[in-house]
């Protein structure tokens, strides 16, 4: 595990961004339950490769939009323990809970992600503050 | 109707909306300067048109951002952005004959 992120969007801790470097197949698919156990708040977990910043949400999502196919990527834990405060869970607390596998498919080519190199970015930012 | 090129277009938007049109006056190299610029300007949720009048190498300077934002479309197309969507779905249809 690289990093992990609890995000203000999920409000307390319903959501958690995972970023993990592979190691071995289906890694990404354990990280799910492991996350999801840590404490009964987590209702989604989206677990992305290293290369993604966590704490960018843009980022995440972008993974989700570039590396995640819904029919095996998704994993839905139904009648879990879930919050009160969650007003989509029943009013004992029970809610479902999802993982999202964001990675990359493990030992195989895929696209590369294209980033600006930091220098042309460092560049760019001493010139918007010149340029206002 | 608006004058139909860029040129004027540019000029046109500057006058309605000062400071949304952003003249880069250093020379930049034509490989990523252009791009990192509007990368730079997207993280701090910012789409002027950006003109980079020296380009290493060319003598023809580089537009970019020409319609990034949903106010140089709706400025482009001639109505209020709250008409923008409406406005653009219904010319999309109307093809250019020549």
């Amino acid at each position: 595990v690289k990093a992990v992120h609890v995000p203000l969007s999920g409000t307390s801790a319903f959501t958690a961004y995972v970023s993990i470097r592979q190691g071995r197949p289906g890694e990404a698919k354990h990280v799910i339950p492991i996350a999801l156990g840590v404490d009964h708040y987590v209702k989604l977990v989206i677990v992305v490769d290293d290369d993604i910043d966590v704490f960018d949400e843009s980022d995440v999502l972008w993974a989700v939009a570039t590396r995640m196919q819904p029919d095996r990527d998704l994993v839905v834990i139904s009648g879990s323990l879930g919050a009160l405060l969650d007003p989509s869970a029943d009013e004992r607390g029970v809610t479902a809970k999802l993982g999202i596998d964001a990675t990359r498919p493990f030992g195989e080519p895929f696209a590369e992600k294209l980033v600006m190199s930091p220098a042309r970015m460092a560049w760019a930012r001493a010139l918007v503050e010149r340029l206002g | 109707m608006m004058a139909q090129d860029l040129r004027s277009f540019i000029a046109a938007y500057a006058e309605a909306h000062p400071g949304e049109v952003v003249r880069v006056t250093e020379p930049v190299s034509i490989e990523y300067d252009v791009m990192a610029l509007v990368l730079e300007y997207e993280r701090r949720r910012r789409y002027p048109i950006l003109v980079f009048e020296r380009v290493d190498g060319y003598d023809i300077p580089i537009v970019a951002n020409v319609v990034a934002s949903r106010r140089a479309l709706a400025f482009a197309l001639g109505v209020p952005e709250s008409a923008l969507a409406t406005e653009y779905a219904r010319r999309i249809k109307e093809h250019i004959t020549t």
